[in-house]
Order: C-alpha cells, then structure tokens, then sequence
C-alpha cells in the first residue's frame, strides 16, 4: 500500500477535490441499491461517504473496516495467496463488500437484501478507477486553505479534563 | 498523515500510543474517554480478547476546541503491546501523525521496555517513517508502584538521543498526567502540522523549552 511520501504527506479535501469523490460514491450507492458508501484512508480515516447513516459515527467505523481489510489481507498472505482485493461480509440483515481502492485508500459498501454481492462488485468495479483517480487528486492539491488561519497552535490545552467522569468506567467499553 | 478538509473545516491527526505490554495503553484511552465532554468525543472502540488484553486496537475520536477557525479532530489509537503482534502494531502506525510511548515504571520489566521501544523502531523503519518526522513523548507509568524504577533509570535505557523526548510521569488508573501527556502529544502534532504549512523545518526546537522531535531521535539507544 502507501510508501514513503503517504506515510508525512497531507491529504487535502477541497470542494474541488471532494465534488468528483462524491459524485462517484452517490453513482454508486444509487446504482448498487446499497445502503452506505464510504472511501477510506488506510489509516482509518474515512475520506468520503454517502448514504444512510453516514456522518452518523465518528471515525469508529472507518478505523474498525481497515483494521478488518489488513487482518484479512494478512491472513490470506499466511495462507498461501499472493493478492488480496477484498472481503466480504455476509450477515443477518446487513452485508458489507470492503475493497482496495488504489495504493492507498479502502471502499466500504454496505447493503442489504434489495440488492446482490454480484451486482455491489459489478458496480464498484464499474466506479473504482474513477475513485482512485480522484483520490490521487487529493495528494496534489495544497493543504493551505485559500485564506490561511493566522496559526494551528493552540494558546491553551488542547483538551481539558472535566470532573467527575463522564461515564461509568465499567460501561466504557463497546466491543 | 493529516487530513485537511476545507470544505468541513475540520483536520484530522492519528496519536498512536505504543509501548509495553500491560503498560497502561488501554486504561490512558480509558481515562481520557471518560473525563472528556462527551461532546468531545466518541465510542471507545476496542477490538480486545475475553481477558480484555488489547487484540488489534483501541480505537478514540476526540474533537478540540476549533482552531485557526478549523475543528481540529483526533483519532486516538492505542497498538497491541504483545511481542507476537507486530503485523498488527505495524499495521495501526501507519499514518501516524503523533506517538506516546507507554512504559511500565517496575523494576523487573525495563528490559521489556527496552525490547518494545526497540520493535516501535523497527516498525517505524519498516513504515518508512522516522522519529526525525513522527512526534514522541515519553510516558512512564506506574509511578506509584513501590518497585517502581527511578526515572533516571528509564531516562538511561529509553530518552537518550541527542534531543530528549518531553517525559510525563504517569498513573493513569488514576489520571495522574494522562491528560497532560495527551495534550503534550497533541500540541506537538499541530506545532508540526503548523511548520509544514509554513514552509518551515518541522524538526526544529518547539517553544517553551518543549523538547521536539529530535534530528537524531530515537528511542532505546
């Protein structure tokens, strides 16, 4: 996947930028009758999405799909395969289809029964050079806004500790 | 690795705590996710085995205050500590943006720090990446034990390069400097952040007297 320049570069999401990724993933959403759409960094970062629920997290599922596309990836090198494009999940009420989209970014579509895994890949291999071409564009756009903010450093604590908790320590976790 | 977007307003850093197993990684996310305002961050998400050791990761979104007109968000995650997880703790370094290296204070385990402070270089190399680049502060945790090491101990086997690394002396089951250290991590993300878009050298003396990310730096020398 990424190399050295991915590891320190930025990537920039302008309106420019962001218009071609979206327009793609709505095509997609829309033609694969699918229920979310959402690009992925490799790093977990969720790029772009559309559909229902999305924006509804706040990154958990992004890092948890890319988490579960490298697991998977590493488990089928340890079983003898030399590519790895994808997974799919097939649940209850809810599958999800996660592929490679290009050196550096992941596709998570979600769907259900109102469509067919068969008919999710067709469409997603229909869009994803489109994708990757997109997402290439945004390691080429500047990460300096047109009118730059006077400074990123904070003048105080970036976060502040409020007391008593906020939550049941025994409850914390959502596994 | 941040992700600027102009469109949302929003900057997006990854803080990867690494260190030692049973060192205290999880209960630093822990701690934090429950003294935040919980309009200040998400789920705790954690991928951990029935006996609650950490799988693949712990996964924390946090949102700061805005900054420079922008909401400044941070994916925290914590890496498995465990020797035979090094795929894993490759895998959730990537696209780092930031580092807390978690060591446990007992006297019997420095030689555990010193391996796991070894493997996070090896992995680093191995992401292409490097201390001259990735932000690091040191945390030593369990400063209550009664076995625990003098600093000065840890400081000789893990804060040696030519630069040494901001050190917070820490018991994070019961929050003593954990949010410290976390906005210590944090500051120095967006300094660096700060210097890239200006064009200036990111590997220069932070202000303040707040040791930077040194040209030499590296841990477990």
């Amino acid at each position: 996947m990424a190399g050295p320049a991915a590891m320190t570069a930025h990537l920039t999401l302008t309106p420019e930028t962001i218009r071609p990724l979206l327009a793609a993933l709505e095509s997609l959403n829309h033609e694969a009758e699918a229920r979310r759409v959402a690009l992925l960094h490799e790093s977990g970062l969720v790029l772009a999405e559309t559909g229902e629920d999305a924006h509804q997290d706040h990154g958990e599922s992004g890092a948890l799909a890319a988490g579960t596309f490298f697991a998977a990836c590493h488990l089928a090198r340890r079983l003898g395969e030399e590519s790895f494009s994808g997974l799919h999940y097939q649940g209850a009420s809810r599958e999800f289809l996660l592929t490679a989209a290009g050196p550096e970014a992941l596709l998570l579509v979600v769907f259900d029964q109102r469509t067919r895994p068969a008919i999710v890949r067709a469409c997603v291999g229909k869009y994803l050079p489109s994708l990757e071409a997109a997402t290439a564009r945004l390691r080429s756009a500047p990460p300096q806004p047109a009118a730059p903010p006077a400074s990123w450093l904070p003048t105080g604590p970036v976060f502040r500790e409020t007391t008593p908790p906020t939550t049941d320590l025994a409850a914390v976790f959502h596994t | 690795m941040a992700l600027v977007n102009h469109q949302t307003r929003e900057v997006t850093f990854k803080i990867v705590y690494a260190g030692t197993p049973m060192s205290g990684k999880t209960t630093n996310l822990s701690y934090v996710h429950a003294r935040l305002d919980a309009a200040q961050r998400g789920d705790l998400v954690s991928v951990a085995t029935a006996s609650d050791r950490t799988l693949y990761f712990d996964f924390m979104p946090v949102t700061s205050s805005q900054i420079g007109g922008y909401t400044t968000k941070f994916a925290l995650y914590t890496v498995p500590g465990q020797v035979h997880y090094n795929a894993t703790r490759q895998l959730v370094l990537r696209g780092a943006d930031g580092l807390v290296f978690v060591a446990d204070s007992t006297a019997s385990r420095l030689e555990e720090n010193l391996e796991s402070a070894r493997s996070l270089m090896r992995n680093l190399t191995e992401n292409s990446t490097s201390l001259q680049h990735l932000p690091l502060v040191l945390q030593y945790n369990k400063r209550d034990l009664p076995e625990a090491a003098p600093r000065a101990h840890l400081d000789f086997l893990l804060n040696r390069p030519e630069k040494p690394f901001q050190v917070f002396e820490t018991i994070a089951e019961r929050g003593v400097n954990v949010f410290a250290c976390l906005n210590a991590v944090s500051q120095l993300v967006l300094r660096q952040f700060h210097e890239t878009l200006a064009g200036g050298n990111p590997t220069s003396r932070a202000p303040s007297g707040t040791p930077p990310v040194g040209a030499t730096a590296t841990i477990a020398s």
